[in-house]
């Protein structure tokens, strides 16, 4: 019974921290710019590797069709 | 002997399984690639050389034809499509949790209706940035581009054109909203894990039923993970599927306890391990050749000092008495975060607690990092080139470098993001570094000297299967050319169904994880803030050392470079 009640307010303490911690840290104006800016573009701040981010791929084949590192101006 | 442990040990299972995944992604895509690929690549590819040529800016059509080809993609052919729906992931919500699964006939309309003012806003926009950039780039033209003057006014227009263009992609994405159900796919994924992973454990002893039902629960806990990890405000924080499923997988184990029947399915060592043989696909060392010169000397110097001034500090200074912790959180900080935490963790047999610890410590400074960066650099003014530089080598995870770069600018995304895969590619070499020396340094325990045999049975042998496919696929690469590379590789076999099934791996690893340790043992290792001393130390040293090789590259030795982007 007191497992549950542990599980139930583990459960509780998830639901805080989406819909009351975070918000909460999220209202300073710089966070919240981040914040929209991420919504606005559905960017996914989560992923872990450089192939996990479309935005990532595309600014690197960017880089690469530029051929700009490579070489430098002439 | 020999033949028994072949079979018997994960390692070797995480190489065939791994390979397996791999040469069927290569079949996939490879046998059944776009029309005319090769035909449609040099067209385009001609086409832009030519834009190249004709302005010293990139032009609307540069910007056209480089958009067509970004197209050409294997996981937009009809196989590539299943394979990416069978490999994916619950989608983001907001408020409504269903829409993670599904979404109805009548809410992909009413989604539509609801966004269809921003994105004619966003349409009308562009087509007035796009008229005024055409405009700019006639007068430039005009002069045949040799008024200074007119040609950077171009550039300008052209520039803010592509930003309204952006905003305009985003917007048709949310607008563009189709009915879908992800249910029957992961239930597919589950079946296909559930068989190749329930064989493998079966031939290593464990019975096929046993596993396949605790697995059911294992996979139900990573689809939670990827759920939560969905919600709008967690991914504004990057609060990713690694977080929740060790949460979760905590929260279980240390209240009603982790069911027996789930036991037989907890094996950590098999997921990640071939996770991490899928990893070293992503690992192009081709890739690192052909784009980023000041971003190697500031991925590749300041990342191995760093790493190895951390770890020694905290054998040193702090007293770490866990060498595999040490190195973990070292790796962790200066490299890529939780990927190199896994593969550094695994290199060097950290325990699972020391792994936990790692990525609970990047997980909450990369958030930290992704909101305070770009307001650090934009107050001290510093040139987005600069800050995408600084950001790209310091914060930890992709996914945020991305985030800060782009709310920066273009230039800083492409620059953070270029230097971030420069390091991500880091972490094949620094595994391999920290098998070899903890196979032949730190597992010594008091023997002068040890032959290969016994370094060979330390060392872990999945870091074969890593480090060969990264050669193999790096050799592939390098092999087809950058273009066929694109569509085939990068947004085939890796894009559209690897790097899914990495993620899927990594997740069950860390659900495994969290049902599997005890909390009290985790509290142990933060005892007197050592683990924290030393990351924040370490972060430290790495901010200010990448601040400046990042100044000196780009502005003092490659200035060039810097002009261009």
């Amino acid at each position: 019974m007191k497992a549950f009640v542990k599980l139930g307010l583990g459960i509780l303490g998830i639901i805080l921290f989406i819909w009351g911690l975070v918000p909460l840290c999220l209202r300073g104006a710089q966070a919240k710019q981040v914040k929209t800016f991420i919504e606005e573009r559905d960017l996914d701040a989560g992923a872990l590797f450089y192939t996990d981010s479309p935005e990532a791929g595309s600014s690197i084949y960017f880089i690469q069709k530029n051929e700009i590192a490579t070489y430098g101006s002439e | 002997m020999a033949g028994s442990s072949f079979f018997k040990h994960e390692d070797y299972w995480a190489i065939w399984l791994g390979l397996i995944l791999l040469l069927f992604g290569l079949g996939a895509f490879f046998l059944n690639a776009p029309e005319q690929l090769e035909e449609r690549h040099a067209e385009l590819s001609a086409q832009l050389k030519v834009e190249e040529g004709k302005a010293p800016f990139r032009t609307l059509e540069w910007y056209s034809f480089f958009d067509q080809q970004q197209k050409i993609k294997g996981s937009s052919e009809p196989i590539g499509k299943v394979l990416k729906k069978l490999t994916g992931k619950p989608g983001g919500w907001k408020n409504n949790p269903i829409t993670s699964f599904v979404t109805t006939h009548e809410r992909a309309d009413a989604q539509r209706a609801a966004q269809e003012p921003a994105y004619q806003k966003a349409q009308t926009e562009e087509e007035a940035a796009r008229a005024e950039a055409a405009q700019a780039q006639a007068t430039a033209a005009a002069s045949q581009f040799q008024d200074e003057a007119a040609n950077q006014a171009a550039e300008t227009a052209i520039l803010a054109w592509r930003a309204s263009w952006e905003n305009l992609k985003a917007k048709q994405k949310k607008y563009e909203a189709k009915h879908t159900n992800a249910i029957p796919w992961l239930l597919h994924l589950l079946v296909l894990f559930g068989i190749l992973f329930g064989i493998a454990s079966w031939v290593m002893g464990t019975p096929f039923r046993k596993f396949a039902l605790g697995f059911v629960f294992v996979f139900f806990i990573g689809v939670l993970s990827y759920f939560l990890a969905g919600q709008s405000n967690m991914k504004a924080i990057g609060f990713g599927y690694a977080a929740w499923a060790i949460i979760i997988g905590l929260l279980i184990s240390n209240t009603v306890g982790t069911p027996a029947w789930v036991k037989p399915a907890l094996s950590t060592e098999l997921y990640i391990k071939t996770g991490l043989v899928l990893l070293g696909a992503e690992i192009l060392l081709g890739k690192i050749l052909a784009i980023g010169l000041p971003g190697i000397f500031v991925a590749w110097i300041v990342t191995p000092i760093v790493l190895i001034s951390t770890y020694w500090f905290g054998q040193k200074v702090l007293k770490i008495s866990s060498k595999s912790l040490n190195i973990t959180i070292s790796a962790d900080m200066s490299v890529c975060g939780v990927s190199a935490a896994v593969a550094t963790a695994a290199a060097s047999k950290a325990s699972k607690e020391e792994l936990t610890v790692a990525i609970g410590l990047s997980m909450i400074f990369t958030s930290i990092m992704m909101i305070v960066m770009p307001a650090v650099i934009n107050g001290l003014g510093m040139p987005e080139v600069l800050g995408g530089a600084w950001i790209g080598g310091t914060i930890d995870a992709t996914g945020a470098v991305v985030a800060a770069g782009a709310f920066l600018g273009e230039k800083a995304l492409s620059v953070a993001a270029t230097i971030k895969m420069i390091q991500n590619m880091l972490i094949g070499l620094i595994a391999f570094g920290v098998a070899v020396y903890f196979a032949t340094k730190v597992e010594k325990t008091g023997q002068s000297s040890i032959g290969w045999g016994e370094i060979w049975r330390r060392f872990p042998k999945f870091i074969l299967g890593f480090v060969g496919a990264s050669i193999l696929f790096s050799l592939i690469y390098s092999g087809i050319g950058p273009d066929k590379a694109y569509t085939l590789i990068d947004q085939g076999v890796i894009g559209g169904f690897t790097k899914n099934l990495r993620g899927w791996l990594f997740c069950l690893a860390f659900v495994s994880i969290g049902l599997s340790i005890n909390f009290k043992e985790l509290k142990g290792h933060f005892t007197g803030g050592k683990p924290l001393i030393l990351y924040i130390l370490g972060q430290s040293l790495n901010l200010a050392l990448t601040l400046l090789m990042a100044y000196i590259m780009f502005y003092l030795v490659f200035p060039g470079v810097t002009e261009q982007i």
